[in-house]
């Protein structure tokens, strides 16, 4: 599926002026000295695949090249506002509008209400991220908040988009409410210590598989899928997520504690 | 500094700068054997690894700028008159000191594969016409 050579130059042109464009994800400093190569780069790299594979080799690189152009954007910012938090912010910000971009590409089904939830949700995420990761505990204590908050992510985003007991609108899915309700609770009372944040996430585990044993015992959502199958294997992961979350906080604590975490105020 | 590319201040001493990176090995195996532009690096990388390697923009002018400001590679000006070749592109070369981190980085990779070696992890090389 190759076009003529004045069509392959046509695109080679197009996306040469498309990457320009996201080159703006780049510190002012790297795209000012490199960003003209860069673009030149590009569209050496366009006309190579255009002349190989066609209109599929073009998009494989255009896939190839979002994907290393989200992360060294990010890995060149984070070199250049590394320690502020509203550059932080900013980062988390622009990591999400490029998420976006995803079903902006992929779902065009996608409403304005499905990006924006999509968007709260994930910057929402990367924010309580940065506030765990700022309260300065080792990597296990990273590690521990990152995954409890992938699950608590997952959790949401999956009953948002399929459900997890039958379907998006079964009102037994507003028990998950009460789980991540455990899980922020906890936090609080925990005050970011990483014993006690262990507590937290095995009180939101175990809050997890409570809901799926009530589901089970009445019978919710055993009618539609996932079914009871599906249901015990999605709550069993969940339930696994905040185990293992809890667990790494336990080991952090017994490294030491972050500092900050505990302090009054 | 190891790991983390090269960049930020400047030091006299090769060791400072290793392990580098992925991406910085590449780009300094790309210029060992003479000046290139970026794409000329990026090509170089694709042929010498089968393909295996493929050095996207990002990530080569990241490394770029990071060995610039090392002082472990330099511009050494821009070509005209070359037919295909295009007038904006730089060309960049290994300085001395390059060099030096260059061979220093070979040495502790080659130290590496000669331990895996000595402990069975790696394949002895078949000798000739076996």
């Amino acid at each position: 599926m190759k076009a003529s050579p004045s069509g392959d130059e046509r695109a080679a042109g197009v996306s040469e002026r498309a990457y320009r464009s996201l080159l703006r994800a780049y510190p002012r400093e790297l795209r000012d000295e490199y960003g003209d190569e860069m673009a030149l780069c590009f569209r050496d790299l366009c006309r190579e695949e255009l002349e190989d594979r066609g209109g599929l080799g073009l998009a494989a690189l255009w896939a190839r090249t979002l994907t290393e152009l989200l992360y060294t954007a990010l890995k060149e910012r984070r070199s250049v506002l590394a320690g502020n938090t509203y550059r932080s912010v900013f980062g988390i910000a622009l990591a999400t509008a490029f998420l976006l971009l995803i079903p902006l590409l992929a779902a065009p089904a996608w409403t304005l209400g499905d990006f924006v939830t999509a968007g709260a949700l994930i910057f929402g995420t990367g924010l309580a991220y940065v506030l765990v990761a700022g309260k300065g505990g080792n990597i296990a204590y990273r590690f521990a908040g990152g995954v409890a908050l992938a699950a608590a992510f997952l959790l949401v985003w999956i009953n948002l988009a399929v459900g997890i007991i039958g379907e998006p609108d079964e009102g037994a899915n507003l028990m998950y409410i009460g789980v991540l309700a455990v899980g922020i609770a906890g936090v609080f009372v925990a005050r970011f210590r990483p014993q006690e944040m262990a507590r937290a996430l095995m009180a939101t585990a175990f809050a997890q598989a409570l809901v799926a044993v009530i589901a089970l015992i009445f019978g919710l959502g055993s009618g539609s899928p996932p079914g009871v199958l599906g249901i015990l294997i999605l709550n069993g992961f969940f339930v696994s997520l905040f185990v293992a979350s809890a667990l790494l906080f336990r080991h952090a604590g017994r490294e030491h504690t972050p500092a900050g975490a505990g302090q009054e105020g | 500094m190891g790991g983390e590319e090269v960049g930020g201040e400047r030091t006299s001493d090769p060791g400072d700068l290793i392990p580098l990176t992925s991406a910085a090995l590449n780009v300094l195996l790309a210029l060992a054997d003479g000046e290139r532009h970026g794409y000329g690096i990026m090509l170089e990388v694709k042929e010498r690894t089968g393909g295996r390697v493929r050095l996207g923009p990002g990530t080569l002018y990241g490394a770029i700028k990071r060995l610039k400001e090392g002082g472990v590679i330099e511009e050494c000006g821009r070509r005209s008159g070359t037919e295909g070749d295009d007038e904006r592109r730089r060309y960049y070369r290994l300085t001395g000191f390059g060099g030096e981190v260059l061979a220093a980085e070979v040495e502790r990779l080659d130290g590496l594969v000669r331990a895996a070696r000595r402990k069975g992890a790696f394949p002895m090389p078949k000798p000739e016409g076996a």
